[in-house]
């Protein structure tokens, strides 16, 4: 049985308004650019809206809005045209001099040193607050794998600012 | 000292979230692409469906045997008719089909048409024979471009068509021409099938030899398991035209096949089995094979995909 259209429109619309920010601020964390942040809740937002009846009736649309933004993100990554990108600075190189812990740009540059399916599963389990098993059917792997991503991330990430504690 | 421990990462995470643009689009953009994407996947559905729809009739006109019309079913299960009457297994004597009615259709890949066959097999016009006995009706062949030929060599008195199968790009070109019939003089008898193919033709009644090259028409309906020509030696003509002479069986019958490939691309091949002639009512198992019961020797199927007169273009 479908869903009566307009019906739809004002949940999703509903729905939308309440999380959308949330999906935004996910979003830019996993690329860390505010432009495609948006893209991306977009697409994840388009998707959703489609098959809305079954994700309301299942009471999943948080969790689809999710894995759908994140998907899109990871493919779009895995895109020949994506793995490089120009750029004026060289990346990665190290946090700039300077700063200090709390300064975003220096937390910004840490992050985006993080290889995607790392920087997803910080995110996932730190920010998102989900469980290792939560984060692993996010991802498609096992808790073991989560584990071992995040903890990777972790030591990249004090590392990065340890340095910057040093020099700062 | 401070660190990063796995308690303030969110809040490191939050932090690096400074600069958030301001505000968000208007909620109606995000529903009015949602409404398109609907359509968009609605129409997709509709479409596929309707693809489907046309796969599957196209697959059931194309795949024999499937649609009781399709051209391998109407070619030799309605066509090489027996002038025996009496009952026979359906599950290896094409006889036992409605071969006295051909139903002349042709195969789905390539647009084709089909000749009506007139006038009827050997069976419906009265021919009703037994085993053994001589068909004599005249049977000219229904069509073709080749139907002289036919004719001229295999004789009418012998020779009775019972159907003809077309296909090609349009109705105006044929690139094959099949056409099939009985053929019986005292104990000789049998099928007898005629094909010609155009240049690039798909040659899709032509089966291969042991050698894995072309080799000559089919002459047992299609579900005969166990068919195959069993030897297939080529020679090169004076024009340098390749003729291939092949024998062939299948577990209760015998075959020969001459195909003619012509140094234009043209194909022309000619074969035929005591299959169905000797099925008639038979115990299966007890037929064997015998090369010399065939009706048609070499030289006169050489004699008909050689004639200059075979191909009519």
């Amino acid at each position: 049985m479908g869903m009566d259209g307009g019906r739809r429109a004002q949940e999703f619309s509903e729905f939308v308004s309440a999380r959308r920010r949330h999906l935004r601020r996910f979003a830019y964390l996993l690329c860390s650019d505010w432009h495609h942040a948006e893209d991306l809740v977009q697409t994840a937002l388009t998707k959703l809206y489609v098959a809305w009846p079954r994700i309301r009736q299942e009471g999943t649309e948080e969790a689809y809005a999710r894995q759908t933004l994140l998907r899109c993100h990871l493919d779009e990554r895995r895109r020949p045209w994506r793995r490089e990108s120009v750029t004026a600075e060289l990346p990665e190189s190290a946090l700039p001099g300077g700063l200090s812990f709390e300064d975003g740009d220096q937390l910004r540059a840490a992050i985006r040193s993080l290889p995607d399916r790392q920087r997803a599963a910080v995110v996932l389990r730190y920010w998102w607050g989900l469980s290792l098993e939560e984060t692993a059917q996010d991802l498609g792997c096992s808790v073991g794998t989560i584990k071992s991503q995040t903890s990777r991330a972790v030591d990249r990430l004090r590392a990065a600012l340890a340095e910057d504690l040093r020099t700062g | 000292m401070r660190t990063m421990d796995d308690n303030n990462i969110r809040a490191a995470l939050e932090r690096s979230l400074d600069g958030e643009p301001a505000g968000n689009p208007p909620m109606t953009d995000d529903v009015t692409r949602g409404r398109k994407a609907l359509r968009w996947r609605r129409a997709r559905a509709t479409a596929g469906a309707v693809c489907g729809v046309a796969l599957v009739v196209g697959a059931a006109y194309a795949v024999p045997g499937v649609v009781g019309g399709g051209t391998q079913a109407s070619f030799f299960g309605g066509g090489p008719a027996t002038p025996t009457t009496g009952p026979s297994s359906p599950a290896a004597t094409p006889t036992a089909s409605p071969s006295a009615t051909p139903r002349p259709t042709t195969p789905a890949p390539r647009p084709s048409v089909t000749v009506p066959d007139t006038p009827k097999p050997t069976v419906a016009r009265g021919g009703s024979t037994g085993p053994g006995k001589v068909d004599t009706l005249p049977g000219p062949l229904p069509t073709a471009s080749f139907r002289g030929v036919v004719v001229k060599h295999l004789g009418t008195p012998n020779y009775s068509a019972n159907g003809v199968s077309y296909s090609g790009t349009s109705p105006d070109q044929h690139d094959e021409e099949l056409s099939w019939g009985t053929w019986s003089d005292g104990d000789a008898k049998g099928t007898v099938v005629v094909a010609l193919y155009r240049p690039g033709a798909d040659l899709q009644w032509i089966d291969k030899g042991p050698d894995r090259r072309s080799c000559a028409v089919r002459p047992v309906k299609s579900f005969v398991d166990g068919f195959s020509w069993t030897s297939c030696r080529s020679e090169t003509l004076a024009d340098g035209s390749t003729l291939r002479v092949a024998e062939g069986r299948d577990p209760h019958a015998a075959a020969r096949g001459v195909t003619l490939l012509r140094k234009d691309g043209w194909i022309v091949s000619i074969a035929t089995s005591t299959g169905y002639f000797e099925r008639g009512g038979e115990d299966l198992s007890t037929l064997e094979p015998t090369l010399a019961a065939l009706p048609l020797t070499v030289e006169t199927m050489r004699a008909v995909v050689t004639d200059p007169d075979m191909i009519a273009d």
